[in-house]
C-alpha cells in the first residue's frame, strides 16, 4: 500500500467516525418516526409470533403515538418476510418480527435463503420458547429415558418436528443411543399437537403451545430443548443432561433491515422492551403464560448472541455432515 | 368433559358472548347480530340478478376480518355472517327467477320453469311462499343430516385414517371433483392440476421457493385469496361484461304483475308439496356430501325426480307448484350437507365450503377437518366448542328463515331493477380493495387479474372452475400430507398402497374416472 | 365443429406447457430433487410433487386431445367452447380500463408529492405521507374512479353522466367503507411503500 492510499484510507476511516460521533451526539433527543411503521409479521395470523406482535404493536401505538400498521409475511420460518425486508430503506418504518432461527439454523440449512445475518439490524427479543420434547401422558412415559429404553428393544417411534433442527437432534439421539426414529416435520406447533393428540405421532417437539395440555395432565413434556429444565417439567432432563449438547431455544425477535440509523434501533427496543417487561400489558402477560416470560435482549448483547446463535447452528451442522 | 359439555359450550358462546345490548333482559350477542345481517344480506343479494352468495362471501370477508382481527374470538361473529349469507341467498335467488323469469344463479334456472308460469296465473305470492317454504325445509334437514353426521364421520376418520390414508383421500376428492364437475372429465381434470401447479409455485420445503423465477414476487406463493376470488369472481365478472356488451339490447320491460284471488300457502298445498320437497331434501343432501357436485345439479334431479313421481293435472313446467317445490327444497338442501366433507375431513365440496376455509385460514384457532370432533379426556376441545358454535349459527339461522325470510324475501322484487352493467364494475374494484387491504401489495392485484383472465379463458372454454379452486386449496395439503406419510412410514416409496384402506381409496380414484370418462357422452 | 377446434387446440397448448414445464422448467427452477437425502434423511423433495403434477398434465391433455379429435363429432349438442373476434376486441378494451385505473392507482400519488416536492415544498416523500390526508386517498380515488367508469364505458358503449356519478360515489363510499373504521388497513397502492 502507498503511503498515499494509507493516508485517505485513514481520513476516510477518521470522517466516518467524525460522522458517526456526530449522528449520535446531535441525536440525544428522542427518535421520532416520520410516517407509519410497517411490522412485517414473518408467521401467520393467529400464531405465537403474530399476536406478540400485534399486542406490542397496539402497546406502541397508544404509548408513543407513532402508527404501526402489522402485516402478515409468513413462509419460510420467517425466510420470506426476511427477504422483503432486507430491502427496504433502513428508516426504522419498516420492521420485522421472527424467530432466533429465522436467522440461524433455519437460514443455514437452505441451499438458497436469498439473505444473511449481517443485512439485518437487530433490535429487541422479547422471550423464548419452552422448547420440549412431547407425548401422551396415557403412553406412560415419565421422562426421555423411558422412551429411548422402549426404543432400544427395536422399537421405531414416529417423531414430528417443526424445523429441519429437530430432525438433525433426533438423529443426534438415534446415534448416542443406537435408537431409530421415524421423524416427519410439520408446519407449526399446533399440527405437531394434533398428530400427537390424534395417534398419528408418538413424540413431537412443542416451542411453549403444550403448556396447557401439560398443565392439566394431559401431554407430558419428556425433556427440555433449553439450557435448563422448563419450569413447569422440573422432572425433565435437559437434552445435554441427556448427552446431547444443544440448547435448541429459539427466541423471538424485531428485526430492521441493515444499516438502521443508531437512535432508531434504540428507540424501537426501548419501547418494545417497556412494553414486554410491563407485566401491566397484554403482551407480557400473553408471553408470560405461553413462554418463558419477558426475556428482552438488546443493542450489543443481541449482537453477540445471534453470532452466538450461528456458530452453534454451523456446528450442529458440521456433526451431521 | 363430554359431547354435551361441548354443544352447551358452543351454544353459550353463539348466544352469550360479547354483548351488544340486551333486549327485555336477554343479551343480544355479536355473534346472533352477525348471523342476522348476513341473512338480510344475503336474501338481497341472492335476489340481485347477477350476484349470489359467493359474491357476497367474497366481498365480505375481508371486511369482516378487518373488523374482528386474527384472535379466535372472531370466529364465531365472522363464520355466522357467512352462514347467514349462505341461507339468505339461497331463499333470495328465487325471487327474481319466479317474478321476472330472470334466474340470479345457475341454481335457480329450474325455479323459473314452474315460478313465472305461476306468477303469470297472477300467483306470485302463492309461488313465492311455496319456493320459500320448500327451501327452508330442505334447508333444515339437510342441517339435521350435518349435525348428527359430520362428528361421527370425523371420528371415524380420525381412528382409521393416517397419514398416508389422508393423503390417498385427498387424492380421491380431487379425482371426484374433477371428474364429476362439468362434461368432459379431461377438461375437468386439467383444471384440477392447472390449480395444483400453480399452488406448487412459490412454496415447498426449501428455501429457494421453487419455480419462482428467481422473482421475489412469486417467492412467496400465489396469495389463496388471489387465486380464489380471480378465478371465481373476477372471471365471472369479466365475462358476465363481456356478454352484456355483446347483447347490450335494451332492459326488458319490466311487465307489472297484477296478483290475482288467494296468495297464501295452506295446509292442503304444503300437504300437496311435502312427498316433493321430502324427496328432493333426501336428493339434496346427498349430492351436497360428496364434494364437487353442487346445487345445479341437485336442482336438476330434484326437479327432474320430481316430475316422474308427479299425478297431478298442471302439468310440470306449466305452473306446478311442485315444481317449485321440488326444484327449491333439492339446492337448498345442498348448503348444509356440503359442510360434511368440511367439518370431517377438511375437504371443501363447493364454492361456500371455500369460504367456509378462507375464513378458517385467515383466522386462527380453527383448521377444520377430523381433530375438531376427538375428545379429550377433563379436558375442552376449543375447536369442537367452535363446530358446535356454528352449527349453532346454522339453526339459528334457520330459525330466522322460518320466521321472518318470508316476508322479507318477497319485499326483495325490487333488486331485480338494479343494473347489472354498472353493478359488476363496482364489485371488480371492491374485490379488488379488499385483496389488497389483506395482501397489502399491488402484486396481488396484478395476481388477481391473471387469475381472472384465466377464470374467463375457462369458462370461455367451457371448463368447469370448481375443480381448479379445491385443487389449488387441497394442493399444499396433498404434498404436505405425502411428504409426512413418506416420513412416518421410514421412506417407503409404496407408502399409497401401504394400507388396505388407501389402497381403496386410490383403486376409486381411478374408478372414478374411468367411469366418467366412458360415460361422458350421457352426461350434461 | 368450432367445439372441438378449441378443445383440441386446448390440448396442443397444454401438452407443450406440460412438457416445457417437466423438463425445462423444473429442472432449472427447483432446488431439491424430486426424493432428496439432505443430511441422511430421506425425503420428497419439492420436485416431486410439480413432476407428478406436471406429468399427469401431460397424460390429461394427450387424452382430452384425443378424445376430441375423434369423438367430438358425437357431442353435437355440447354448447360451442372458445373464443371469437368480438371477445378479443372486448378483451382489449377491458385491458385498456383496468390497465389505465391501475396506472393512476399506482402513479398519481407519489407523482403529485413529486411535484408539490420540486415547487419547494419539503413535505417528505410518499412513504412518509402513505398515511396521511389527502395523499393516501389520491392513487386510489382517481385510479378506482377511472376503473369502474371505464368499464360502464366499455359495456354501454357511450358515455354518461349517469355512470360517471355512479362510479364516483362507489369509490367514495369504498374508500369510507376500508379506510374510515380501520386504522391498520391501506388502501392501494400504500402498502407498497
Amino acid at each position: 500500500m502507498s503511503k498515499v492510499t494509507k493516508i485517505t484510507t485513514w481520513l476516510t476511516v477518521a470522517g466516518f467516525a467524525a460522522a458517526a460521533f456526530m449522528i449520535t451526539t446531535t441525536a440525544q433527543a428522542e427518535w421520532k418516526p416520520k410516517g407509519p411503521i410497517t411490522i412485517l409479521i414473518g408467521f401467520s395470523a393467529g400464531g405465537g409470533t403474530d399476536t406478540q406482535a400485534r399486542l406490542i404493536a397496539s402497546e406502541l401505538q397508544k404509548r408513543k403515538g407513532w402508527k404501526i400498521i402489522p402485516q402478515n409475511m409468513p413462509g419460510k420460518a420467517g425466510g420470506i418476510m426476511a427477504r422483503k425486508l432486507k430491502n427496504m430503506p433502513a428508516d426504522g418504518l419498516s420492521i420485522g418480527m421472527a424467530v432466533t432461527e429465522s436467522f440461524g439454523y433455519a437460514m443455514l440449512a437452505q441451499k438458497k435463503a436469498g439473505y444473511k445475518v449481517s443485512d439485518f439490524t437487530y433490535i429487541a427479543t422479547t422471550t423464548s420458547s419452552q422448547m420440549g420434547i412431547v407425548a401422551k401422558t396415557s403412553k406412560g412415559w415419565k421422562t426421555f429415558k423411558d422412551v429411548i429404553a422402549v426404543a432400544k428393544k427395536g422399537k421405531v417411534f414416529k417423531f414430528a418436528g417443526m424445523s429441519p433442527k429437530h430432525a438433525d437432534i433426533n438423529f443426534l439421539i438415534e446415534k448416542k443411543f443406537g435408537v431409530k426414529f421415524n421423524t416427519v416435520i410439520l408446519r407449526g406447533g399446533r399440527k405437531v399437537m394434533n398428530a400427537i393428540t390424534a395417534g398419528d405421532v408418538d413424540l413431537g417437539y412443542g416451542a411453549g403451545i403444550q403448556a396447557k395440555a401439560v398443565l392439566a395432565g394431559q401431554m407430558v413434556n419428556l425433556a427440555s430443548g433449553l439450557a435448563e429444565r422448563i419450569r413447569i417439567s422440573p422432572n425433565a432432563p435437559t437434552l445435554m443432561e441427556l448427552g446431547i449438547p444443544h440448547d435448541i431455544a429459539a427466541r423471538f425477535l424485531f428485526v430492521g433491515p441493515a444499516g438502521m440509523p443508531a437512535d432508531a434501533r434504540k428507540a424501537l427496543a426501548d419501547g418494545i422492551g417497556s412494553i414486554i417487561n410491563d407485566k401491566s400489558t397484554k403482551a407480557s402477560q400473553f408471553v408470560s403464560k405461553r413462554y418463558g416470560g419477558p426475556e428482552v435482549i438488546t443493542g450489543k448483547k443481541l449482537d453477540d448472541m445471534i453470532a452466538a446463535n450461528i456458530a452453534e447452528s454451523k456446528m450442529l451442522m458440521k456433526v451431521m455432515n | 368433559m363430554g359431547v354435551l359439555d361441548h354443544i352447551w359450550l358452543g351454544v353459550v358462546a353463539v348466544f352469550t358472548a360479547d354483548p351488544i345490548f340486551t333486549l327485555a333482559g336477554l343479551p343480544f350477542s355479536t355473534t346472533i347480530m352477525m348471523v342476522v345481517l348476513g341473512f338480510l344480506g344475503g336474501i338481497v343479494v341472492g335476489a340481485t340478478p347477477g350476484l349470489g352468495g359467493p359474491f357476497a362471501m367474497a366481498i365480505s370477508l375481508p371486511i369482516l376480518i378487518s373488523i374482528f382481527g386474527f384472535e379466535p374470538d372472531a370466529l364465531l361473529p365472522v363464520l355466522g355472517f357467512l352462514v347467514g349469507i349462505m341461507k339468505g341467498s339461497t331463499v333470495g335467488g328465487a325471487v327474481p327467477a319466479i317474478l321476472f323469469n330472470t334466474p340470479g344463479t345457475p341454481d335457480s334456472l329450474m325455479t323459473t320453469l314452474d315460478g313465472y308460469p305461476l306468477t303469470k296465473k297472477g300467483k306470485p305470492g302463492k309461488a313465492l311462499r311455496i319456493a320459500h317454504f320448500s327451501s327452508v325445509s330442505g334447508d333444515t334437514f339437510s342441517d339435521i343430516v350435518l349435525i348428527t353426521c359430520a362428528p361421527f364421520l370425523a371420528i371415524l376418520v380420525e381412528k382409521f385414517l393416517d397419514f398416508p390414508e389422508k393423503a390417498a383421500l385427498i387424492i380421491l376428492s380431487l379425482a371426484f371433483v374433477s371428474a364429476v364437475v362439468g362434461r368432459n372429465v379431461w377438461k375437468g381434470m386439467a383444471a384440477a392440476l392447472l390449480g395444483m401447479f400453480f399452488a406448487y409455485i412459490g412454496t415447498g420445503e426449501d428455501g429457494y421457493p421453487r419455480l419462482s423465477l428467481g422473482t421475489d414476487g412469486l417467492a412467496e406463493g400465489l396469495p389463496l385469496i388471489s387465486a380464489v376470488l380471480g378465478v371465481l369472481i373476477i372471471g365471472e365478472v369479466f365475462k358476465a361484461l363481456e356478454d352484456m356488451w355483446h347483447e347490450m339490447r335494451e332492459k326488458s320491460v319490466i311487465t307489472n304483475i297484477k296478483m290475482k284471488g288467494d296468495q297464501k300457502l295452506h295446509f292442503s298445498d304444503i300437504r300437496r308439496i311435502f312427498p316433493f320437497i321430502s324427496i328432493s331434501a333426501g336428493i339434496g343432501t346427498m349430492i351436497g356430501a360428496l364434494p364437487g357436485i353442487g346445487s345445479t345439479l341437485a336442482a336438476t334431479l330434484g326437479y327432474a325426480t320430481g316430475r316422474k313421481v308427479y299425478k297431478g293435472d298442471t302439468p310440470f313446467g306449466e305452473g306446478a307448484p311442485e315444481g317449485v317445490a321440488a326444484t327449491e327444497a333439492a339446492n337448498s338442501a345442498v348448503a348444509g350437507a356440503n359442510l360434511i366433507p368440511v367439518l370431517s375431513l377438511g375437504i371443501p365440496g363447493n364454492v361456500s365450503a371455500v369460504f367456509i376455509i378462507l375464513a378458517t385460514e385467515s383466522i386462527g384457532g380453527f383448521n377444520p377437518g377430523p381433530q375438531v370432533f376427538s375428545l379429550v379426556p377433563d379436558q375442552i376441545n376449543q375447536e369442537m366448542v367452535y363446530a358446535f358454535g356454528l352449527f349453532t349459527t346454522m339453526i339459528f339461522a334457520n330459525g330466522l328463515n322460518w320466521t321472518f325470510g318470508g316476508v322479507f324475501m318477497r319485499s326483495m322484487g325490487v333488486m331485480v331493477r338494479v343494473p347489472k352493467q354498472r353493478l359488476l364494475p363496482i364489485v371488480l374494484l371492491l374485490t379488488l380493495t379488499a385483496i389488497y387491504v389483506q395482501q397489502t401489495s399491488m402484486f396481488a392485484i396484478y395476481i388477481t387479474l391473471f387469475f381472472g383472465l384465466l377464470g374467463y379463458l375457462m369458462r370461455k372454454l367451457k371448463i368447469s372452475v370448481l375443480p381448479f379452486v379445491i385443487a389449488f386449496i387441497l394442493a399444499n395439503n396433498l404434498e404436505e400430507a405425502m411428504r409426512q406419510a413418506f416420513a412416518v412410514t421410514g421412506s417407503d416409496p409404496w407408502f399409497l398402497l401401504a394400507s388396505p384402506i388407501s389402497v381403496v381409496f386410490i383403486a376409486l380414484s381411478i374408478v372414478v374416472v374411468v367411469f366418467f370418462a366412458r360415460n361422458q357422452k350421457d352426461l350434461g | 365443429m368450432q367445439n372441438e377446434k378449441w378443445t383440441v387446440g386446448l390440448a396442443v397448448f397444454l401438452v407443450i406447457a406440460a412438457a416445457a414445464t417437466l423438463f425445462i422448467w423444473i429442472p432449472n427452477d427447483i432446488e431439491t430433487g424430486v426424493v432428496e437425502t439432505f443430511r441422511r434423511r430421506v425425503t420428497i423433495g419439492d420436485a416431486m410433487a410439480p413432476t407428478m403434477v406436471a406429468a399427469a398434465l401431460l397424460v390429461v391433455s394427450i387424452l382430452m386431445g384425443v378424445t376430441a379429435y375423434f369423438g367430438g363429432r358425437q357431442q353435437k349438442h355440447a354448447a360451442k367452447a372458445g373464443l371469437d373476434k368480438q371477445s378479443f376486441t372486448f378483451l382489449l378494451r377491458l385491458t385498456i380500463a383496468v390497465g389505465l385505473g391501475l396506472g393512476l392507482m399506482v402513479y398519481t400519488g407519489p407523482v403529485i408529492v413529486d411535484i408539490i416536492n420540486s415547487f419547494g415544498g419539503e413535505i417528505g416523500t410518499y412513504r412518509h405521507l402513505k398515511a396521511a390526508f389527502p395523499y393516501k386517498y389520491l392513487g386510489y380515488v382517481l385510479g378506482g374512479f377511472f376503473m369502474v367508469f371505464g368499464l360502464i364505458r366499455v359495456v354501454e358503449n357511450r358515455f354518461s353522466a349517469s355512470a360517471a356519478w355512479a362510479s364516483i360515489i362507489a369509490v367514495l363510499v369504498l374508500t369510507i367503507l376500508y379506510d374510515v373504521p380501520f386504522e391498520n388497513l391501506l388502501l392501494p397502492p400504500n402498502g407498497d411503500h
